[in-house]
């Protein structure tokens, strides 16, 4: 298990914090991915890679926090909150946080299993159990509106 | 769509970490490694019936290994090591409890365990990480992380010569000295700091982890004992001023153990005095489970292994006319190797009763002819065969070897 924490733990991590930009909530996000993959790991078919059953949990997490901190954003600025600001990691540029951050979750989701987990889109559509159309449809509307944004 | 627009963009999301990364990292192991270990039973116990078979066997070849001449060499030792060891074996094949000893010999420091050895490197001082899948050495002005296969992982330069590093509870800090200041690394070497300009020569000892997890260590300075939060640099308390300690370690219930020339002494969580036992010592080390110590007793041209309960009691394991060096014990607690350097032997001593002695210790870490240039080979520490043990048998990650 050490082997595979040390292995697995930062690409999940950072994943995380890309598509939620919460520091607390990508450990968690993290964390309870990695709580979840030794809970079944007696069901795991040891012949399959782990890294792809990992980033699975990870991603769909991070998805579902990140519609729900949508809905609790809208809720707040309805009766005056402000939501906190993105947490800033290090050695990051603020213009492509600002971009990514203008992505609805799926697409950050998208991007981020295609540029920094490097899967290809029909990987990723197995992994989101969505159709790789859909897969190809989020990546292409993310890139045009990142570049959009960060060449402007 | 531009092909560098996604280059740019694959650069940055690579470089990219998150806040407190590190901190992050470590809190979610803890977590991590209490859940594996909450599920871990029924794999526990097929390996436990698997070290017995091991352990079976072990003995058996143990035994038709006695030769004429070793029985001659075990008279020998049976004349100045009372009580006489039971058996005296011509090769390390098997270790007599289970897990891989690491050992410091000759500049070298080398991992030992059933079935064969392995050199990792040119060290003079080596520690365990607390899994047991890496080891970093001391080597020159280099403080080295290898794995088992002694594959280099990384290589940190340090201002002087670099000495005593000892690998925290979790596996994410290393501390060290160079030269007499004492350093801490992170686990992966992305960040170091000093902690003390001038400590003494003594290893530093992290305490055991509690919840929630905090990185403390225990270092001499002096003729005092620091104890600090190495994180945020606060300093938890230190105990009155004495000799300055030849060893460090932290017993259960937060009690810090602190080994002089002449006395043990034994303080609370944070430095305040609660006992002292006059004992005089050359080397100490703790048990797995922090309720006893081992230490190696001189008087005159005698040694004895003693062990000392901190709740009172001290007894007799052996006694020889030889001078023992170096102490480690096994992880389970059961066993303490030390050396008998005049019979160029390695005594495993059972806590329960008997002794199995293992000749030639010099040729089997040499492997050639020349004599030895460095001091008489060291147990430095036994640890798991394998990591995952760790976690499965609840017990501490490995055992350290006493100081150089």
């Amino acid at each position: 298990m050490e082997a595979l924490f040390k292995a697995h733990w930062e690409p999940a991590h950072r994943a995380a914090f890309l598509i939620v930009h919460d520091a607390a909530a990508a450990e968690d996000i993290a964390q309870e991915a990695f709580l979840a993959a030794i809970r079944a790991l007696d069901r795991f078919d040891r012949r399959r890679p782990f890294g792809p059953w990992l980033h699975r949990i990870v991603v769909n997490r991070a998805i579902d926090w990140s519609r729900a901190r949508a809905l609790r954003r809208e809720v707040g600025e309805a009766i005056g909150d402000q939501p906190a600001p993105p947490d800033q990691p290090a050695g990051w540029s603020d213009e492509t946080i600002d971009a990514l951050a203008c992505l609805d979750p799926d697409q950050r989701a998208a991007v981020v299993l295609r540029h920094l987990l490097e899967y290809t889109p029909g990987e990723i559509a197995r992994l989101l159990d969505v159709p790789r159309g859909t897969v190809n449809s989020r990546l292409r509307r993310a890139l045009d509106r990142l570049a959009r944004e960060l060449e402007a | 769509m531009s092909t560098r627009f996604e280059r740019r963009l694959r650069r940055e999301l690579h470089a990219a970490r998150p806040p407190r990364a590190a901190d992050a990292e470590r809190r979610a192991w803890h977590v991590v490694r209490a859940a594996h270990a909450a599920r871990a039973p029924a794999r526990s116990q097929r390996r436990g019936r698997q070290l017995l078979v091991a352990i079976a066997t072990a003995v058996v070849l143990a035994a038709l290994a006695l030769s004429p001449a070793g029985a001659k060499v075990g008279d020998w030792i049976g004349d100045v090591v009372d009580p006489a060891p039971e058996a005296t074996r011509g090769s390390l094949a098997a270790l007599p409890a289970a897990g891989r000893l690491l050992v410091v010999a000759d500049g070298g420091a080398w991992i030992v365990r059933d079935g064969g050895r392995r050199q990792l490197g040119s060290f003079t001082d080596a520690t365990w990480s607390p899994g047991g899948l890496h080891v970093a050495g001391a080597r020159g002005r280099d403080l080295v992380a290898v794995d088992p296969e002694g594959v280099e992982h990384w290589t940190l330069v340090a201002g002087g010569p670099v000495s005593v590093p000892r690998w925290s509870p979790d596996g994410f800090r290393v501390a060290y000295r160079s030269g007499s200041e004492l350093w801490v690394t992170t686990g992966d070497n992305k960040d170091r700091w000093r902690l003390a300009r001038h400590s003494a020569p003594t290893p530093p000892a992290w305490k055991p982890l509690a919840a929630p997890a905090s990185q403390v260590l225990a270092f001499a300075v002096g003729g005092r004992v620091r104890i600090v939060d190495v994180d945020t640099g606060r300093v938890l308390g230190q105990t009155p001023p004495g000799p300055v300690a030849r060893d460090l370690w932290w017993g259960k219930g937060g009690r810090l153990v602190t080994a002089t020339a002449r006395s043990v002494r034994i303080h609370g969580p944070h430095g305040h005095l609660l006992r002292t036992i006059s004992l005089r010592s050359t080397a100490s080390v703790m048990a797995p489970g922090g309720k006893r110590l081992a230490l190696i007793s001189r008087r005159g041209r005698s040694s004895s292994l003693v062990v000392l309960d901190l709740d009172g009691s001290t007894r007799s394991l052996l006694s020889t006319r030889g001078e023992l060096e170096g102490l480690t014990w096994s992880i389970d607690g059961t066993v303490i190797v030390t050396g008998l350097p005049a019979a160029d032997q390695w005594l495993f001593v059972r806590v329960r009763g008997g002794i199995e002695g293992v000749r030639h210790i010099r040729r089997v870490f040499r492997g050639g002819h020349e004599p030895l240039r460095g001091g008489f080979p060291r147990p430095a520490g036994w640890c798991w065969a394998e990591p995952d043990n760790r976690t499965a048998g609840g017990g501490p990650p490995c055992s350290p070897g006493s100081a150089p």
